[in-house]
């Protein structure tokens, strides 16, 4: 799985790499192996783009807060937006009217930022805790009735979803609907030229955002009527928030929601589900986690996160003239960050292709740094980790049936898709 | 030696809390509070963890 394909020349193997090409989506790492050691800063002329493959590199562009590098372009373009080459650097886009926010310079990316992000800060999240462990443990009675289950999408999704509709103000039975308007638009295998299905995925999420904003806006819920779930204070932060001297529309607010009710959902299912198939490849460290699971479980979360976070790169315009480790990079090329490399670099992780639950080394990027640092952090850790001490506390044995498993090639979110399981109640329930 | 923070920057994600707590709090609402700014050589080792492990670089030592 991570051998590189049988004879393939590393020289050969960093020609042909392209982020967008199903050779690539269907596994990059033998890609990412021969970037690093061969050409760390690689130029992909069809794209105008340097895509950087080094921890060091990737850490040190993500976490260049100066205003050299933006999301102009969306850090998740289409390649036919890459095709296109900038002349120069890109300017913020027109904000009458506003568009995702995740495109803008400072200040107002930070803006937006801030006005939608404290109920994911610490403190909030962890008073999400008791939630999330109601949810996974319902969950678990009922799939444990099961002859078997997705690991993926049956648990983790269910658990990522509903805390997304916590957050957003929505009936908690939206989460099924909303994990499958993830998961459908956003399998880039989709799509003929390699890129996320954008316009699906934006229309069917502003279907249910937009509505929840007016709800909100119109004064539902109310908070002091216990029948009617607790206000969003995500969609109320930015309802709150002055702009250039207005107010935002529904549209506007609901537009910035997108990214974390897609982020939100799309993650925490894969890592969740390929962390514990990971565990249970190895059967004596699956025994060192269950001997202390409060305490050992968040120490293999960091593992299932560095072995197994999805996203593989981030782009970024630039606007100021600069270079990457002696490589000069011009006002509007581009840099693609990929971390899903940076995450496997012997540099800084020691045999990083082994999944070590106690590792305890190096620097986490899974996360990204800097300016668009993942705002979602605390309640992601929070749910893979309930989610896997829960499973592990509920289930005395468990299989993942192999041949069932479904990773879709993917030029953004590579990661298992589809994780079924065979598992015991404690107890022999099942 | 001071600390500098970027306001823009800062989430409130504790990560210099944990490495420099004589340093830096959160406060109820997940706000950073900076208990001290000033701060000599022998304490520059723990500033400088802090400014390396904030996730959103948005700490910096001047002078």
């Amino acid at each position: 799985m991570t051998a590189p394909p049988a004879g393939i020349p590393d020289r050969d193997l960093v020609d042909r790499y392209d982020p967008f090409s199903p050779e690539t989506m269907a596994d990059p790492l033998p890609f990412y192996r021969a970037l690093r050691d061969l050409d760390p800063v690689h130029y992909l002329p069809a794209y105008d783009t340097f895509a950087i493959s080094r921890f060091d590199d990737v850490w040190n562009v993500l976490g260049d807060v100066s205003g050299t590098f933006v999301s102009s372009e969306s850090s998740l373009p289409l390649p036919s937006t890459l095709r296109v080459h900038n002349e120069g650097p890109v300017p913020d886009p027109p904000t009458e009217p506003m568009g995702s926010a995740n495109m803008f310079g400072s200040p107002v990316y930070e803006q937006f930022r801030h006005a939608q992000g404290r109920p994911l800060r610490p403190g909030a999240v962890r008073r999400l805790e008791g939630f999330l462990r109601e949810r996974a443990r319902t969950r678990l009675a009922e799939l444990l009735r099961r002859e078997r289950f997705d690991l993926a999408q049956d648990y983790g999704g269910h658990l990522a979803a509903g805390a997304v509709c916590h957050l957003m103000g929505l009936p908690l039975d939206t989460a099924r609907d909303i994990l499958e308007i993830v998961n459908s638009s956003t399998g880039t295998h989709r799509n003929a030229e390699g890129g996320l299905d954008k316009v699906t995925l934006f229309r069917r999420s502003m279907e249910v955002l937009v509505p929840a904003v007016a709800r909100h806006r119109a004064g539902e819920p109310d908070a002091a009527d216990d029948a009617v779930e607790l206000r969003s204070a995500m969609i109320d932060g930015l309802l709150d928030m002055e702009f250039r001297g207005r107010r935002l529309t529904d549209e506007e607010v609901a537009v910035n929601l997108v990214c974390v009710f897609v982020g939100g959902t799309e993650t925490v299912p894969k890592v969740t589900a390929h962390g514990l198939w990971e565990l249970a490849r190895d059967p004596a460290q699956l025994a060192a986690v269950r001997g202390d699971l409060a305490a050992r479980v968040p120490v293999a979360r960091d593992e299932f996160v560095r072995f197994c976070a999805p996203a593989q790169w981030f782009l970024r315009t630039v606007r100021e003239p600069t270079e990457i480790s002696g490589t000069p990079v011009r006002p509007g090329q581009r840099v693609m960050c990929l971390m899903g490399s940076a995450a496997r670099d012997p540099r800084e992780f020691t045999d990083p292709d082994v999944f070590r639950w106690d590792r305890r080394e190096g620097r986490e990027v899974s996360f990204g740094r800097g300016q668009h640092f993942c705002i979602g952090v605390h309640l992601a850790k929070l749910e893979v980790a309930v989610a896997a001490e829960e499973f592990l506390a509920a289930v005395s044995d468990y299989a993942i049936d192999e041949a069932g498993a479904v990773r879709h090639p993917s030029s953004f979110q590579w990661g298992w898709n589809r994780v079924p399981v065979r598992a015991t109640a404690i107890g022999g329930a099942a | 030696m001071k600390i500098d923070v970027n306001w823009s920057l800062c989430d409130g994600n504790g990560f210099c809390v944990v490495e420099a707590p004589a340093f830096f709090d959160l406060d109820d609402d997940d706000q950073l509070v900076v208990l001290r700014d000033g701060f000599g050589p022998a304490e520059r080792t723990e500033v400088d963890a802090a400014v390396r492990g904030c996730p959103k670089a948005a700490l910096r030592v001047t002078d």
